[in-house]
């Protein structure tokens, strides 16, 4: 075990995987000479040289098809995406391409390749460059989506990602990019997809949620157990695609109530998603509807002001648990 | 710096009768009258969804693939029934994935849009109007990463050259292929109609070639009809990127003589004259009339030809026919190689 | 002799009217004259005659409509006549897509010209796994004149107690668990019995320490009859079903698929369920394996070699076979890599083909079991009073008792059964 941060296990778990596997190479916009825009790549070039750390031109579709190929061939290619909203510019090559081949072929290929970089809102990046996207990848058979909430889980389940079969969308929250915590120093260390984790132990409440949402609940948890005697329990899914929704629903049937927080837009979100998955599995253990917290449903604004409105908070996650308490 | 030659037909030296000819027009003939029966079946509902047959474009197919090697790849578009056939897939399973069944080449999952038979180098039928490019391009470099000696061709369009995808590929092909990681041989097959838009109301620049040169590629027009043409600059291309590990571009122009798919059947962007004025360069007939000159191949060699892709086809329908349907458990089965999916429904 | 059909001319078209025929029965025809017109929901077109002929009896009149693909009239040859056979007007498929009792049509352009509202039903229970998704209880209970949480009336329900006689003190009145639990005046009943989603079975490696007991047990098996102390059990499972399933997969896959690629997947499913069977008796303790790999023992003419299946659990019969095709090809060529024999979990020997109906197999170390599989053979066996034949296969398993008890050996073969027997389980 080492102190590690959220940026250090991603990068750990690419070299790992590049030492442990010649086939894995990156791919991706200013990663190798610039070293990264957030410089999770630094001194990769270095080591691995171009033919293993691709320096692309600015061509979302072009680098994710070049992917896919390489991977029907097999070759294990992560793509870093500079932030994850412009992996939709290469949507057709996610969603038609490498979410689709493998069964289009009757199963004739393999498709093992990783779209990993920063998601989600930062810091006055205003509308384009705020977004949350799991909903929208997590909706299509043929992807894998990956959200860590923590230093070992990113490390983990990216080495898990870049050895597995499939395509990966892995969604790194920027925000946690500086945070510490233990990460296992055995190369071999994998967290496996679809085992949800039982973040904090609690009786009165349910919290769902995954990525910085999930260390933000963590939060509230603590805060409310402090002052009010309130005691949730937060689940960290992990992965929204395979989602593991038995610890949820053993949760629920103890605390009889759920919040799920994301950090995304309401409407059609992977807390809806949720939501109805306990309503139609554990509907007569809910004392109270499940709540939502989520992103205020506005492009992202540029002001400090508006833009701190415009995501959810630690008191919204408290006002929805004291919801559904009845207090 | 790219270059761009011409071959007009007469620049090819005069081939000397070979039997590998009489198995060109043999697979010729019989593509033909393979997607003849898919329209006849898709007029009698046996196949359904969308029907793009490769009527006239057959000199493309053949004389391209037909100088490839174990080990290398084709991908293309969704016209891609005769590609699948060169390569050697089987006829039947050509025909039963047509039909839907769960014997067909992609069990039935993928249908005449997405043919698929890796063990043959077919990387598949794309139903996405120029999507596969960047995927050619990847399995290029992959094969060059491995070190292995294999190329990549990636047939498409006059259409697909107007999507994003198509540039973006071009570039970065371009760009690998100058360290020598890119041997993709773009074929494209100028059919003179994006569906129904004409090459002159749909591209900017009507020299197609050219618009692949502004990505250092090196291009070369050929008479797609005429298959000893494609074969020669094919057999040339195919040695010279094996080795330099660098792309290199055909434009075949060429002519479809059946509908854009099956259900284009009025054509109002074409007349029949102008169809008819193409039926006379057919690709099957001028590799005829050449192998009549040089191999002496006679009516009954044609006859006896004929008569074997007659019943070659007639064999993969009734193949098709008699198949069962997919087994109602594949509908979950190769969507992800792990936590595959749960049936939803009650 | 040609048949003149209805042609299917857009992508979701399933029959058109016949307009006007241009011809009468008798009339010679020659290839590329038009026939008849025809009109689709999009256009009106001229069919032609494909070949040269004299047109028969017409199959359908002015006016009237045909499914694609029927008959419309018969083309006949020189010196041809007409057979007076009953022909269907279409084939199955299309008479389904238009018949209005079976199917809703919307008229909504290319994609939905004949959507098919009514689908082929999934068997749930050969497409579901077996952790499928849990089933919550019929929400039922008091319906909606009062307002109250799911809990509540479940709690309701459960204690007796009239949701009439509880004052609500939710939001609106509506009735929360601890309403209940106030007028019942004791704590709620534990909602343990709640149906909980079995979470999937999920092997993780871990050792289980050697206690006293099990080091002294060990130690005196061992002494006693040598190195591995073994004990056997032996099986008889009726393969029937197993067979039947393995034609059929062969007619579908077109693949080769034996009987003991079956037994592969049925072992690597029941090994799932024990981890205590997918072991090995170390120093220190018995190491449980995370995965797991399946050997299968193979003879060569230099002896004996046991090629394994890996993650044998994760693959379906089809993937095994042709696996251990590949794999069993390579070890009678001596091509073997050393991953392709090492790190086996469990190991089978199968000498059916050679007929043999029953034996005993010596554990492949460090393996804790192997199963020796028979032939199948035809047994008379008594069901419901009959005496019917079915396809029966003796199974031993020889176990190393210092990780394997008998009853857990026993409970092993048990879920072995499951599979074996219900052979519908391989397949999902």
């Amino acid at each position: 075990m080492a102190e590690k941060s959220y940026r250090d296990a991603i990068r750990d778990a690419m070299m790992e995987e590049m030492d442990r596997d010649p086939n894995v190479l990156i791919m991706g916009e200013d990663i190798g000479v610039y070293e990264g825009t957030f410089r999770i790549t630094a001194g990769m070039l270095k080591k691995y040289g171009p033919k293993r750390v691709i320096d692309t031109p600015i061509a979302e579709a072009g680098m994710v098809g070049t992917a896919v190929g390489m991977a029907m061939l097999g070759l294990r290619p992560i793509v870093e995406m500079m932030t994850v909203n412009f992996a939709i510019v290469a949507a057709d090559q996610i969603l038609n391409h490498a979410a689709k081949v493998r069964y289009f072929s009757g199963g004739q290929v393999d498709v093992p390749m990783v779209i990993r970089g920063p998601h989600g809102a930062g810091v006055q990046l205003s509308a384009q460059h705020s977004q949350s996207f799991e909903s929208f990848y997590a909706h299509f058979p043929g992807l894998k989506v990956v959200a860590p909430g923590t230093p070992a889980d990113a490390k983990g389940l990216l080495k898990t990602a870049i050895r597995g079969r499939d395509p990966v969308m892995f969604l790194e929250s920027a925000a946690l990019y500086g945070m510490k915590g233990e990460v296992p120093d055995d190369t071999n260390f994998t967290v496996p997809f679809g085992q949800s984790r039982v973040a904090r132990e609690g009786r009165d409440v349910t919290i769902v949620s995954y990525s910085r949402m999930m260390q933000m609940s963590l939060l509230v948890a603590d805060k409310l157990s402090k002052e009010e005697g309130i005691e949730c329990e937060v689940i960290d899914l992990r992965t929204l695609r395979p989602l593991d929704m038995d610890p949820v629903y053993a949760s629920v049937s103890k605390t009889h109530r759920a919040v799920v927080v994301q950090e995304q837009w309401k409407p059609f979100g992977a807390a809806a998603e949720i939501a109805a998955s306990i309503t139609e599995n554990v509907f007569d253990e809910l004392d109270a509807p499940v709540v939502r917290v989520t992103g205020e449903d506005v492009p992202m604004p540029y002001a400090r002001n508006l833009e701190l409105l415009a995501t959810p908070h630690e008191e919204h996650v408290a006002a929805a648990v004291k919801k559904v308490m009845y207090r | 710096m790219a270059k761009q030659k011409s071959t007009a037909s007469a620049t090819i030296e005069e081939p000397a009768c070979a039997p590998e000819w009489s198995d060109i027009l043999r697979q010729m003939i019989f593509i033909r009258r393979f997607e003849e029966a898919t329209e006849r079946e898709f007029r009698k509902g046996k196949i359904g969804g969308y029907l793009h047959v490769y009527s006239g474009q057959e000199a493309v197919a053949s004389g391209i693939i037909t100088a490839l090697d174990k080990g290398d790849a084709v991908f293309t578009g969704y016209r891609d029934h005769a590609h699948a056939l060169s390569l050697g897939s089987d006829p039947k399973g050509v025909m039963a994935e047509l039909f839907g069944k769960g014997t067909g080449i992609s069990k039935g999952k993928g249908g005449s849009m997405h043919l698929f038979d890796v063990e043959h180098g077919f990387y598949g039928g794309y139903g996405i109007v120029g999507g596969h490019l960047p995927l050619a391009v990847g399995a290029a470099y992959a094969m060059r990463y491995k070190q292995q000696n294999g190329f990549v061709v990636c047939f498409f369009g006059d259409g697909a050259m107007n999507i994003g995808s198509f540039h973006e590929a071009m570039n970065m092909c371009g760009l690998w292929g100058k360290e020598g990681m890119c041997p993709v041989l773009f074929v494209i097959e100028n059919n003179g109609y994006a569906m129904g838009t004409s090459v002159e109301r749909h591209s900017a620049l009507t020299d197609l070639a050219a618009r692949v040169r502004a990505y250092n590629i090196s291009t070369e027009k050929v008479d797609g009809q005429d298959v000893f043409a494609l074969r020669g600059v094919a057999d040339r291309v195919v040695r010279q990127m094996r080795e330099t590990g660098k792309p290199y571009c055909i434009e075949a122009v060429t002519y479809r003589f059946s509908g854009h798919g099956a259900a284009d059947i009025l054509q109002p962007y074409r007349t029949k004259d102008e169809v008819e004025q193409h039926k006379h360069r057919d690709p099957i007939a001028i590799l005829q009339n050449r192998l009549r000159e040089i191999c002496g191949l006679g009516d009954e060699d044609i006859k006896q030809m004929e008569d074997e892709a007659a019943e070659r086809v007639a064999e993969a329908v009734k193949f098709a026919e008699e198949s069962p349907q997919p087994d109602p458990r594949e509908l979950f089965t190769d969507v992800v190689a792990e936590h595959g999916p749960q049936p939803v429904n009650i | 002799m040609s048949e003149i059909i209805m042609p299917k001319m857009g992508d979701a078209m399933t029959e058109g009217k016949v307009i006007r025929w241009y011809k009468k029965p008798g009339d010679a025809v020659k290839k590329g004259e038009p026939v008849l017109e025809i009109e689709t929901d999009k256009v009106n077109l001229d069919l032609e005659a494909e070949a040269d002929g004299t047109l028969g009896q017409l199959s359908v009149n002015e006016g009237e409509m045909a499914p694609v693909g029927g008959v419309l009239a018969l083309l006949l040859g020189a010196g041809e006549t007409e057979k007076p056979k009953e022909k269907p007007a279409a084939d199955e498929n299309s008479r389904r897509a238009t018949d209005k009792k079976d199917s809703i049509k919307h008229s909504t352009g290319e994609y939905g010209e004949a959507i098919e509202m009514k689908g082929p039903r999934i068997d749930r229970a050969s497409a579901a796994t077996s952790a499928g998704t849990p089933t919550a209880a019929a929400p039922g209970g008091d319906g909606g004149r009062r307002r109250s949480s799911p809990l509540a009336r479940k709690m309701a329900r459960d204690l007796g107690v009239s949701l009439d006689q509880v004052q609500g003190s939710g939001p609106s009145g509506r009735i929360v668990a601890s309403d209940i639990k106030g007028a019942q005046g004791r704590p709620a009943a534990p909602s343990a019995q709640t149906a909980k989603p079995a979470a999937q079975k999920q092997l993780e490696a871990k050792k289980i320490r050697h206690s006293a007991m099990r080091r002294t047990i060990a130690k005196r098996l061992a002494e006693s009859t040598g190195p591995i102390p073994h004990f056997y059990l032996t099986v008889d499972y009726d393969v029937t079903n197993l067979l039947i399933i393995r034609q059929q997969l062969i007619d579908i896959s077109g693949t080769k698929v034996s009987v003991n690629d079956f037994i592969v997947r049925a072992t690597a499913l029941a090994l799932l369920q024990h981890p205590n069977i997918n072991a090995s008796w170390g120093d220190d303790a018995i190491s449980q394996h995370g995965e797991v790999h399946i050997g299968i023992a193979v003879a060569t003419p230099e002896g004996l070699i046991t090629p394994v299946v890996r993650n044998a659990d994760g693959k379906s019969v089809v993937d095994i076979a042709a696996e251990v095709r590949l794999l069993a090809d390579k070890a009678k060529n001596r091509k073997l890599m050393p991953n392709e024999y090492q790190d086996s979990t469990f190991t089978i020997s199968n000498l059916g083909a050679w007929g043999v109906e029953e034996f005993t197999a010596i554990i492949n170390p460090p393996n804790a079991a192997i199963l020796a599989i028979g032939a199948a053979t035809r047994q008379p066996v008594v069901i419901d009073g009959q005496i019917v034949i079915r396809d029966r296969m003796k199974v031993t398993m020889s176990c190393d008792h210092r990780v394997i008890d008998g009853a857990t050996g026993a409970e092993f073969l048990k879920s072995l059964r499951q599979y074996v027997e219900q052979p519908l389980r391989l397949m999902i």
